[in-house]
């Protein structure tokens, strides 16, 4: 569990825009993630997590550019790369047997006019050059099989599967080159809560018999509570809070995390009133200069709307609040 | 050239030509080619209907029009071969152009017994040539002009198209895109008397009117007949894939950006697959799509553009009889040609649908 | 209603060459009246088939005619048919359009496959046809018909375009308070659409223009002079051959020109409504550009401070 897989330090994502400034959606953020270890990663929508999943990914496309940091990363039996520097071939070399994605409409992944065995090949093929026909076919049915799906469904199109196996399809996909890490960008919104959960279980199981490791993006706190080890919330493109999903759940430290935590319902937990956060994300082109959520913090103070808070470690977490501060 | 929208109308038919069938998971293949037969027929039914259509036109048209034609018809002929029609030859223009005797009802199948049997009477301006001989002579030289520069003008355009729209924003999409804008807007008629004046009477490279060298023996076994042939359509083909690659180069150009931003493409690149892989096996796959259902809406206005270049060269397809028999008011000459044409844009349209269907799997499903 | 200036410079400059050409139709006739003093139709003996000079801007054809006044005359007979044809394939498209997707069921059905067989028909063809039976339809005839045969690729779009504000919450919203389905759409859905009809009437007007150009050249567009009518007369005394230029490219450049401005106008349009085609605009391109030089210098000086 101590060795580092995937290290982010002082990444910062811009949008640029043809006039005027730039617009800063990911800043200064620190994400570390170990071999086989769930990170999860919460905010709303806007908050910026998913341009940082395409920045770790290299998966950026314009106007986003990744504007400083490093991504750290440790490939099997090799020794340390930064892939903000990476050239794309060199990328090409890690991406899929290394690390894999997981987007969140599979629909809109797969390409809608060949068959699920082709995509599958098409990755087979080219991360797995010795492998022959017959046991492409093999190793897709076996994937396919692994994630609940019958194999012969590998010969239908995308559109002829229902949302769930879409889903888990692209799951297995992922799953095809053994990576080390899987990048999850909301696999499961796409789909009902019955559905969700099944595929939630099925991830849990194909990680504790595969050990890879997870980063997972959401908008919906509780659930990463039950899936993650370690969790991180981002507010504005910044991360406010970090802690093990027990702490988070028990003990959030920032007003942001708690509003988070209280607005969706656990999966396992009897209905009750959900208080949720009032107010909309800020505008990224016009932050406030003190903390980005002081306008809708309800334990707001002077300093707030005049000084940004800077991640105060906590013993396993840290917060970027000044309530934390005078805690201290 | 008159289709005033091409790119949306492609765009738009894609979506709204899949039959409202409710999507079911069950067993593939067979279920497949069932909705793809009820789109084939669907499509079938709406170029029977069209084909209909046109026989009515064909009808009205003439009955309607200030003046009587069956009369002017007579008239022309009396000057023509200075002597009056023989009753025989009047009772077939009355059949197709109104017997002042039967109604309405009873001119239409009449009218209809005389097409279905492609039995379009005499040729005015080439009495007594039959206009049944004077279109199978015509209809060869039509279909290979406008089938090879169609294919081709298409080809070079949807790749091109595909090339510019991969990496948009580059120098070379910038200054094609923008040649193709330009090109697109071009009027058919115009750049052939431009070519007409440059490679024939400026640099004398290129014969100015023909479709084959008439000092040759007409026959297609010779040799020199059928390379004077190429020389003689090199101008009118050049003009039509010139004029014809820019429209396919535009509209593929931007669908092709529009689908690199989709998730199956950026998905694909996540798949570390090649670059020639995602651009062709994903994105351009994708993208040629609406280029397909284009081909088959655009060839109506293929046609227009060229009856005007056939026109400018003098060459001896169905265009340049049109024009003639328009010019000297060939009546049986119009209306057979205007059958002939629509037949031919339908049959075409039918083919590009199935064509479709081979390269879209969903033909004939709900988007989901 | 507010005038906004669209922001997309193609936008604009598609727009004002349009606008130009409009007001050349307009002017122009008065121009060669007021200001040139002559006639389309005037022969100055003096010189036959001369090439462009101070008096004759443009040159003269082969029976001493000024081209400039055979063009700014055309300009009329042509923008005016544009015009016309295209106001009419607008109102004939938002009518039939509108009506099938906002009313959906059998009528939308029967709407549909209506406009799927006239835009089968090959359209040039037809009116080639019509044409030839009448003889030298006059400039409103040849309008009327170049409308009738131009309108179902609008009608379809608008039809996709309905469709989708009939499934919108507000209209949803006002036939559940009772209001009156005639009046959503009139004075709640076609404001709505005012940015893509005017876009698809500028199309219109030019296939029009096109439309008119092509059956004006074959000598079959009436005796309005128009740029095709002009293009027709030079072919048929041999300016081809004679290499009389100035006839017959100024017409036909003139053609292109409007052309181009509206597809530079349809292209912007197509960008503020897709973001995907907007990200890949050179503007976009250059900025990245920019933004990646101006990083790679960042980090060059970073490294330099962190050896220093």
């Amino acid at each position: 569990m101590n060795d580092v897989l995937l290290e982010a330090r002082a990444l910062s994502v811009d949008y640029v825009s043809e006039r005027g400034p730039w617009v800063p959606a990911c800043a200064d953020v620190d994400l570390t993630v170990h071999a086989g270890e769930i990170v999860g990663i919460a905010g709303e929508s806007a908050s910026g997590k998913s341009t940082l999943l395409t920045a770790l990914t290299r998966l950026q496309r314009p106007p986003a550019v990744t504007s400083g940091g490093s991504v750290t990363y440790r490939p099997r039996g090799g020794d340390p790369v930064d892939l903000v520097s990476m050239s794309e071939r060199q990328l090409s070399r890690l991406r899929w047997t290394e690390m894999s994605v997981v987007m969140q409409s599979a629909m809109a992944c797969l390409n809608p006019v060949t068959t699920i065995l082709a995509q599958f090949r098409d990755v087979l093929k080219r991360h797995r050059p010795g492998m022959s026909k017959s046991d492409r076919v093999r190793r897709t049915g076996e994937l396919l099989e692994m994630v609940g799906i019958p194999a012969d469904r590998m010969y239908s199109y995308p559109h002829q599967l229902s949302g769930g196996m879409r889903q888990r399809t692209l799951i297995a996909l992922a799953l095809a080159c053994d990576p080390q890490l899987i990048v999850m960008d909301e696999p499961t919104t796409a789909v009902d809560v019955v559905m969700q959960r099944q595929i939630l279980n099925q991830i849990l199981e194909l990680q504790g018999k595969l050990g890879f490791a997870v980063l997972f993006v959401t908008h919906d706190l509780s659930l990463l509570i039950e899936l993650a080890d370690r969790i991180a919330i981002m507010y504005a493109g910044r991360i406010v809070e970090t802690g093990s999903a027990r702490q988070i759940y028990d003990a959030p430290r920032h007003p942001y995390t708690k509003g988070l935590r209280d607005a969706y319902p656990p999966l396992s937990e009897p209905v009750r009133h959900l208080p949720g956060i009032s107010g909309t994300p800020p505008d990224l082109r016009n932050l406030p200069i003190g903390c980005a959520f002081a306008p809708r913090c309800a334990h707001r103070f002077d300093r707030c709307e005049s000084e940004r808070p800077e991640l105060v470690v906590r013993g396993d977490g840290a917060a970027a609040c000044h309530l934390v501060e005078v805690e201290r | 050239m008159t289709d005033p929208m091409p790119m949306m109308a492609a765009e738009e038919a894609t979506v709204a030509d899949r039959a409202k069938t409710p999507r079911r998971v069950g067993k593939r293949a067979d279920r497949r080619s069932g909705r793809a037969a009820v789109f084939l027929l669907k499509q079938l039914g709406v170029y029977v209907v069209t084909g209909f259509l046109a026989l009515v036109l064909n009808f009205v048209i003439p009955r309607f029009m200030p003046g009587d034609p069956a009369l002017q018809l007579a008239d022309r002929l009396r000057q023509q071969t200075g002597q009056s029609p023989s009753p025989d030859v009047m009772a077939k223009i009355d059949a197709l152009y109104g017997d002042p005797h039967k109604n309405l009802v009873a001119q239409f199948v009449d009218y209809v017994d005389h097409v279905v049997h492609f039995d379009f009477g005499l040729s005015i301006s080439q009495y007594p040539t039959p206009v049944k001989d004077l279109v199978w002579q015509a209809l060869p030289w039509t279909v290979a002009l406008v089938g090879t520069t169609t294919v081709i003008a298409w080809l070079i355009g949807t790749a091109l198209g595909a090339w510019t729209g991969w990496r948009p924003g580059r120098a070379v999409d910038s200054g094609l895109t923008s040649l193709s804008t330009f090109l697109h807007a071009v009027p058919a008629f115009w750049f052939a008397l431009l070519m007409l004046s440059l490679f024939s009477f400026r640099l004398g490279w290129f014969p100015s009117s023909g479709g084959y060298d008439p000092s040759v023996p007409y026959s297609l076994g010779n040799l020199w007949f059928v390379l004077s042939i190429l020389k003689y359509s090199f101008l009118p083909a050049m003009a039509l894939i010139v004029l014809g690659f820019s429209t396919w180069q535009f509209t593929m150009r931007n669908v092709m950006v529009t689908t690199i931003a989709e998730d199956y493409v950026q998905f694909a690149r996540a798949k570390g697959l090649s670059e020639r892989r995602v651009m062709f096996g994903y994105a351009a796959r994708n993208a040629m799509l609406p280029n397909i259902t284009g081909l088959a809406h655009a060839l109506g206005g293929v046609i227009g553009g060229v009856v005007l270049v056939e026109t400018v060269f003098t060459y001896p397809g169905m265009g340049y009889l049109l024009t003639q028999g328009v010019a000297a008011k060939d009546f049986p000459l119009m209306q057979a040609i205007f059958f002939m044409l629509v037949f031919a844009v339908l049959v075409s349209n039918f083919v590009a649908d199935a064509v479709y269907v081979l390269l879209d799997p969903r033909t004939g499903q709900e988007q989901s | 209603m507010r005038i906004r200036l669209p922001r997309s410079a193609r936008v604009r400059v598609g727009l004002g060459v349009f606008l130009f050409f409009c007001l050349v139709g307009v002017i122009g006739p008065w121009i060669v009246t007021h200001v040139m003093h002559t006639t389309a139709e005037h022969s100055d003996f003096n010189a036959v088939a001369a090439g462009p000079s101070w008096h004759h801007l443009l040159g003269t054809t082969t029976s001493g005619q000024d081209c400039l006044a055979q063009l700014l005359e055309g300009a009329r007979g042509s923008v005016f048919v544009g015009l016309l044809s295209g106001f009419i394939a607008m109102a004939l498209a938002a009518l039939v359009g509108v009506t099938a997707g906002f009313t959906g069921g059998i009528t939308d059905r029967l709407l549909n496959a209506f406009a799927n067989v006239v835009m089968t028909l090959p359209s040039f063809i037809l009116l080639i046809i019509v044409a030839g039976y009448i003889n030298s339809p006059s400039i409103l005839l040849s309008s009327a018909i170049i409308g009738l045969v131009e309108w179902p690729g609008g009608a379809r779009y608008l039809r996709a375009q309905a469709m989708s504000m009939r499934g919108r919450d507000f209209t949803t919203a006002l036939i559940a308070i009772g209001e009156s389905r005639w009046r959503i759409l009139v004075v709640e859905v076609m404001p709505h659409l005012t940015g893509i009809i005017s876009a698809m009437f500028l199309r219109a007007v030019v296939a029009g223009v096109f439309a008119q150009a092509g059956l004006a050249f074959l000598g079959i567009g009436g005796s309005t002079v128009s740029w095709g009518f002009v293009i027709g007369a030079a072919q048929q005394h041999g300016a081809i051959g004679l290499g009389l230029w100035w006839w017959y490219v100024p017409p036909g450049l003139c053609i292109a020109l409007l052309g181009t401005a509206t597809a530079l106008v349809n292209f912007g349009v197509d960008e503020v409504s897709n973001p995907a085609l907007r990200n890949a605009s050179s503007g976009v391109r250059k900025a990245m550009k920019r933004a990646e030089r101006e990083l790679a210098a960042r980090r060059s000086q970073e490294t330099e401070g962190a050896t220093a």
